[in-house]
């Protein structure tokens, strides 16, 4: 029987593939630990963060800083923080459904990750930026990307600046999620100032050294960029969550198909040595 | 009622700790905040962080700029830089001031003004961890 051979190449092939699965699922394990690491220590310092600058914008009127104001001509702009390389179940797919139904056509698109920048352009939508980070980014990775976001805020190409990442939940769960970034607003301020237990009072009379401006001018581009660096972490951390999750499925996937294969196997070769026997046992009789 | 302080940088809360008092250098120069203090957002330049825990222990640690905020008692202190004395490596912070010096050096038509300035402030932090290593070793 011809088959036999078949199937042993068809396990063969199954098994090099969970191979490969597997040493992905390890790889992608030992990258989440870390991204998931560095993602939720962000949150505490972006909060602490928030919770400053609220105290100061409570203070200092909404006309006082460019990156507070809000603005009426301009173009929304999108960040797309996706990711650069594939197998990781649905994140990117899931995000970009989120995209299409929650940015206008006419919006400018930044991505971060290569994965969704193809897609994108191919629906018609403008990509004007693509960015490739690495796993430990750094500043310098981000600085670029932060200067493109300030300069066009503050000449008024775009009066939204928008990004699009998976928020990381758990190891099983991410969400699509939009966070304006830009013009930065006390509501949202406070909503992330709150996802830390610092306890806040809402006093409103601070003493302010050296001077409002000043502390303010220091704190909202730090505030800015580093609420930056957070999506684009909670992005790192979901992505390797979701590659791990993909990949241990497909690992045990392999397995059950290497069991389905090998039980077809031994039923072929049970089927192959009675054939024999039934041949050998006809001939014997045949020449009594 | 002690200072409830805390200090949290990108990648840990690095001091989370009742104090009796905090000393820290503030933009108008040191401060010292004690129970009681009115309510303060100020920045902090690079320096010594040093204060008195619930049970009377000293703490020194060197802090980056940032920011300090005080409020009903709870201190918290925003920073990229938290470093204990023992935690420094002079050789490579040495290495780190000569390596950026180095670029300013060569490549100062290449790099832009905020580059410029950036690595300006990272020599600055850097001599500053410097001098309080030596402060600190005097003692």
């Amino acid at each position: 029987m011809a088959n036999l051979r078949d199937i042993k190449r068809r396990i063969k092939s199954v098994r090099n593939t969970s191979q490969i699965t597997k040493a992905m699922q390890m790889v992608a394990s030992a990258k989440m630990r870390r991204a998931q690491e560095l993602a939720l220590h962000g949150r505490a310092y972006i909060s602490a963060l928030a919770n400053v600058l609220q105290h100061l914008s409570a203070t200092i009127e909404q006309g006082g800083a460019s990156l507070m104001q809000k603005r009426e001509n301009g173009k929304t702009l999108v960040i797309v923080v996706n990711t650069d390389k594939g197998l990781c179940g649905a994140l990117n797919t899931n995000l970009l459904r989120e995209l299409l139904i929650q940015t206008p056509r006419d919006a400018d698109y930044l991505c971060i990750g290569s994965k969704l920048a193809p897609v994108l352009q191919r629906l018609g939508r403008n990509v004007r930026f693509t960015f490739s980070v690495s796993d430990n980014m750094s500043d310098v990775e981000l600085k670029p990307i932060y200067e493109i976001i300030r300069k066009g805020f503050e000449d008024n190409t775009y009066n939204r600046v928008i990004v699009a990442y998976q928020k990381f939940v758990n190891v099983m769960v991410q969400r699509p999620h939009l966070r304006e970034l830009l013009p930065v607003t006390t509501a949202d301020l406070l909503e992330i100032a709150s996802m830390d237990d610092i306890e806040d009072t809402h006093t409103n009379n601070f003493l302010l050294e050296p001077t409002p401006a000043d502390l303010l001018a220091a704190i909202l581009p730090l505030y800015v960029s580093n609420a930056l660096s957070q999506l684009i972490l909670e992005g790192k951390a979901s992505e390797q969550s979701a590659r791990m999750v993909a990949m241990k499925s497909a690992t045990e996937n392999a397995k059950n198909l290497i069991d389905e294969l090998t039980l077809d196997y031994n039923k072929a070769r049970q089927t192959q040595i009675t054939n024999e026997l039934l041949e050998i046992t006809t001939a014997t009789r045949a020449m009594e | 009622m002690p200072l409830h302080l805390k200090i949290i940088t990108p990648l840990r809360t690095a001091v989370e700790a009742d104090a009796l008092s905090v000393v820290i250098t503030a933009s108008d120069g040191q401060i010292e905040v004690l129970p009681g203090h009115t309510s303060l957002i100020t920045s902090v330049g690079d320096g010594e962080l040093s204060y008195r825990s619930a049970q009377g222990k000293e703490v020194s640690l060197f802090v980056g700029g940032g920011f300090l905020q005080v409020e009903n008692d709870n201190a918290l202190l925003v920073t990229d830089t938290v470093l204990a004395a023992d935690e420094m490596d002079p050789s490579s912070i040495n290495a780190a001031i000569e390596q950026a010096r180095n670029r300013l050096r060569n490549e100062s038509s290449i790099l832009s003004r905020e580059e410029q300035t950036r690595l300006e402030a990272g020599i600055a932090q850097q001599l500053a961890m410097l001098e309080y290593r030596l402060k600190k070793r005097r003692h």
